[in-house]
Formats: structure tokens, C-alpha cells, sequence
């Protein structure tokens, strides 16, 4: 766990007189990247549990450090993890199922936090792109994407009614966040003739995770695709 | 009276709930009456649908197709396996019970008319709860049949529940009734099609994963993963003469719509374009039009059925 920005005085414009309580879960993000990420918010990073570990003692002691360090949560960004290399060729469901079962274990605790906060709340995944158009040669990430796509459009309708907005924000290519990827040669060649390209990084996302914030429910259960136009 | 009600009895919530309720009432009341006046269900329309997918059946060559539809004694596998048989399909049910298989082949497959040649149904009995059990599918039926043409994934199932109350169990149920044997029966025939250069691939998802749905989480999710897969593959195969498509009904009569209560039926029905009930016949007609092989330019896509319902 780190302790994220909590200097207001440079906070960032956009935010409301509290800024927003941030809860950021990825798998090995460095600390440049987290801080870069949670610009402008009020928050910590924790680490998304590990294959095999004890949900229960994990639960617990993320929320003993919620309630010492993010008392009101407001916001949750779940940085989602790619396959690791060699688990890509086909699909390994075992790893889809791990991950994406903890992500839901942790998602499911900490929707009572925001369900009760009584405040606009959001989660947000930043994960790979390619959820939405599946990708030939990452079919295990992008089956991944694609179930916390339909996650996320499901919780947005479900927790609504509780001001709880859920997005996706699916990124191209960030290798801050571990997420990149070689585009096949069609897609690649495609890109090229469209003359965009403009990969995300860490700076970019927060600004898109302010912009959500900001929308206040507005904005729910869209994918906000930062891919520099791939899947335009 | 009203007045007494306004200083004595109803505060403003309770007069709002009370009149929410009458008119939910009168709703319902309007739809069963027309159900009844009108000899039949909210499908009426459905006729036209029967008239039309004949028509389509009638234009299809799906003859001597060698087609294996899992999920077949389901109530929708059971209908697509009827559809691909009238079109003149080899249809071979795959499902977990041997004599739910028997039952159906004897009661919807076998015909009196010695001028109807068709070819036979054939059953393969088997469940698919990892890879290892979707390679002796295939070897079973490429040991039978040769090889296979077409291969139709009719699983899923749903259950509505809130999102906080999934046990962790539920979670990984959720995914071995939805997704898995999805994934395991499509890798354990790709490699055979690739050998062959030649193979179709039809996997039903659902509306929910598309556009969520609120209860339904896991079953959304997973719906999304199968097309996200999907794409994956059809595109990873498509250099190979291999498609793969999803289908994305709605809830169908007979099928989930069963499921729900009858204020969401109707209200479901009154804010569907085409107005009436999404039936089997709707989405046995998406998958001849894609088991065509007039349509071999179509892959990687999801093919929306939902009266006009979700657009985007």
C-alpha cells in the first residue's frame, strides 16, 4: 500500500472542494506510475490480490486501511492485469478465472463502501482495448476485457439507483500500467494509414478518470476507448 | 374522500405507490386480456416470423451439412437443432443426459414420411467441464462423422441475483456454465478445421453481455467474455476459411423470459419496437442465416436479435 497525493493546494482544478477518495488496485504498478495516476486525488494504491491468497484476510486488512487512510471512498479505478506472456496462444481460462473471481471478491466489498458513501461514486477499470474487438494473438486478455465489459455495463444499471457510475476506459497501449501489446499487421497497417496513433499514458488516464468523475453519473457504463482511434 | 385520504390516512409517497400500483395492475391486466381475446400469447406476431423463416429454410442448402449443436436438450438447442434438421443438416445433439438425448431424437426427429430424406440425428452423450472431456467430444465425433462443418454453442444459463450476494462459489459456476465449455469445445474443433481449411462456428451470447443487465452480473460477464473470445478466434482463424459468430438475443419465450416476473415481461414487451415477445423461430432464423455459406464474408460479428430493442 502507498499513501497517493494529498497535497491540495496543486490539486487539480477540475476537482470539487473534497477531493475525490481514490482507491487504485493493480498488479506491480510502480510507484511513479501510481502517483502519476492518482493526480489530483486523495488516495491510496494496493496491490489486487495474488493467485491463492486468503481473500478473507486480504478483505480485511484492505479495508482496515480504508478506513484509516480513505475513509469516505469514493472512487475505485481496478487496473486490470494482461496474461502473462506464454498464456496467450490459447486461451487459459484457469488464469481468467482467477483473476477476474478476485477482482469480483474485492469489487463486491468495496460496492458497500460506495453504495453507502452517499456521494456520486465510481468505478472505473483501465484495462486493454481489446475487450471490445478480441484480439487474434492475446485471446486470454482480451477474453478477460471482455468479461469486465459486460461486468461493468451490468453494475452500471444495477448500482445506478445508488449513484454508483461504472466505466471502462480501455487503453491501447500504456506500458506504466503493464498494458501493451503488438497490434497484429492488418491492424497495424490500418493505424498507419489513419496517421493518428497517439498512445495513452498514465497522464492521460487520470485526466480521463477526472473527466468520469467529474460527469457525475452523466457518463455510466461506457467503455472510453484510449486507443489513438484503433477501434474508431 | 380524497380529501380525507390527503389529511388522514396517506401521506404523498403512499398515495404515489398507490397509483404506481394500479397502474402496474392495469398494465398487466390490458396484456392478459389481449392474450386471451386474441386465442393465443403475446407472440401473435410470430406467425409472420414462421412464414418467413420457411421462406429463408426453403432458399437455405444447409444438405448434408455435418452440424453438432451442444446444449442441444436446452429449450433453445433443442429449436436451432430442429432448424438445421429441416434445413437438411446432419444434426448431431450433444448434451448431458443420454436419455433426454434418446427422448428428443425419438419425439422431434423421427419421421413417418418415407419422401422426407433426411439424414438420421445422432446423439453424443458427454459433459464438457474442462478440455480434456471437449477433445473425446471431438475425437468421438470425427471418429463418426468424419469431420464437422458447422458447430452451434447453445449453453448458458442465468441466475438474478444482486451482485454483493455472489458466494466466490458462484462466481466460478457462473463461468463453468457460461463460458468454459464454450471455450473448451471451440479449441478442441479449431485445430480440425484448420487441418481442413473449412469451418463455422456459431456461439450464442446475450443481449446482457452487449448492454448489462441489472441482477444478472455474472451471467452478463460472462456473455461478454464468450464475445470477446469469439472475435479473438475470428480473427485468429480467419486466414484458415474459419468463421465464428455470436448471437445476442433477448430473453426468449420459453427460454429466460420465463424467469421473469410478468411486470418486467410486459414492460419489456411494451418498449420492444417490434411488439410482441422474442420466440425461438427469431433466432433459429440468425443462425441458418449464418450456418449459410452465402454468408462467408460475415465473422467476428454479433448478430443483435431484439426487435429493434438495443440499437447501438
Amino acid at each position: 500500500m502507498v499513501e497517493l497525493n494529498v497535497n491540495t493546494e496543486n490539486q487539480d482544478a477540475r476537482t470539487t472542494e473534497r477531493p475525490p477518495q481514490l482507491l487504485i488496485l493493480g498488479t506491480g504498478i510502480t510507484q511513479a506510475a501510481q502517483e502519476s495516476l492518482s493526480a489530483g486525488f486523495h488516495g491510496i494504491y494496493y496491490e489486487l490480490p495474488h493467485a491463492g491468497e486468503n481473500m478473507r484476510a486480504y478483505l480485511k486488512a484492505l479495508n482496515a486501511q480504508l478506513k484509516q487512510s480513505v475513509p469516505i471512498l469514493n472512487t475505485v479505478v481496478v487496473v486490470v492485469p494482461m496474461a502473462p506472456q506464454g498464456h496467450e496462444e490459447q486461451v487459459d481460462l484457469q488464469w481468467v478465472e482467477e483473476t477476474f473471481g478476485r477482482t469480483i471478491l474485492v469489487l463486491q466489498r468495496l460496492s458497500q463502501n460506495l453504495m453507502s458513501s452517499k456521494t456520486p461514486s465510481q468505478i472505473i477499470f483501465v484495462q486493454f482495448a481489446m475487450g471490445e474487438s478480441g484480439h487474434p494473438n492475446l485471446i486470454t486478455s482480451s477474453t478477460l476485457s471482455g468479461a469486465n465489459i459486460g461486468l461493468v455495463k451490468c453494475l452500471a444499471k444495477e448500482l445506478g439507483r445508488y449513484a454508483v457510475s461504472a466505466n471502462v476506459i480501455g487503453v491501447s497501449d500504456c506500458d506504466e500500467l503493464n498494458i501493451s501489446f503488438d497490434m497484429d499487421d492488418a491492424y497495424q497497417k490500418l493505424f498507419d494509414l489513419s496517421g493518428l496513433g497517439n498512445n495513452a499514458n498514465v497522464e492521460k488516464i487520470n485526466s480521463a478518470m477526472h473527466h468520469l468523475v467529474m460527469s457525475e453519473m452523466s457518463v455510466t457504463g461506457q467503455v472510453l476507448r484510449m486507443d489513438g482511434g484503433i477501434l474508431m | 374522500m380524497f380529501l380525507s385520504i390527503k389529511n388522514s390516512v396517506l401521506s404523498n409517497d403512499a398515495v404515489k405507490t398507490l397509483i404506481h400500483r394500479i397502474w402496474r395492475f392495469t398494465v398487466l391486466a390490458k396484456s392478459m386480456l389481449k392474450r386471451l381475446f386474441r386465442g393465443g400469447s403475446s407472440t401473435e406476431n410470430s406467425s409472420n416470423s414462421n412464414e418467413s423463416l420457411s421462406a429463408l429454410t426453403a432458399n437455405m442448402n444447409l444438405t448434408d451439412k455435418r452440424v453438432l449443436v451442444s446444449g442441444a436438450t436446452g429449450f433453445l438447442g433443442s429449436h436451432i437443432a430442429q432448424a438445421l434438421y429441416d434445413a437438411g443438416a446432419k444434426v448431431t445433439l450433444l448434451g448431458r443426459n443420454e436419455e433426454k438425448l434418446q427422448d428428443m431424437v425419438k419425439s422431434k426427429f423421427t419421421s413417418d414420411d418415407p419422401l422426407a430424406k433426411k439424414a438420421p440425428v445422432t446423439t453424443l452423450c458427454g459433459s464438457v467441464n474442462n478440455q480434456d472431456d471437449a477433445q473425446k467430444i471431438a475425437q468421438r465425433y470425427v471418429e463418426e462423422h468424419g469431420a464437422l462443418d458447422l458447430l452451434v454453442n447453445c449453453i448458458g444459463s442465468a441466475e438474478d441475483k444482486p451482485f454483493v450476494f455472489h458466494t466466490a462459489n458462484e462466481i466460478g459456476e457462473s463461468m463453468a456454465s457460461n463460458l468454459n465449455p464454450i471455450v473448451y469445445l471451440c479449441e478442441a474443433f479449431l485445430p480440425k478445421f484448420v487441418e481442413r481449411k473449412s469451418g463455422n462456428i456459431i456461439n450464442f451470447s446475450s443481449i446482457t453481455g452487449l448492454v448489462g443487465q441489472p441482477m444478472r452480473s455474472l451471467y452478463g460477464a460472462n456473455k461478454g467474455a464468450v464475445i470477446a473470445y469469439s472475435k479473438s478466434i475470428a480473427r485468429r482463424y480467419a486466414a484458415d476459411n474459419i468463421r465464428v459468430n455470436c448471437i445476442a438475443p433477448q430473453v426468449v419465450t420459453g427460454g429466460l423470459a420465463e424467469k421473469m416476473s410478468d411486470d418486467v415481461r410486459v414492460l419489456l414487451q411494451e418498449t420492444t419496437p417490434i411488439k410482441r415477445d422474442c420466440v425461438a423461430k427469431d433466432l433459429e432464423g440468425a443462425v441458418l442465416m449464418l450456418a449459410n455459406e452465402q454468408q462467408g464474408f460475415v465473422s467476428g460479428s454479433v448478430v443483435n436479435v431484439t426487435g429493434g430493442l438495443v440499437t447501438w
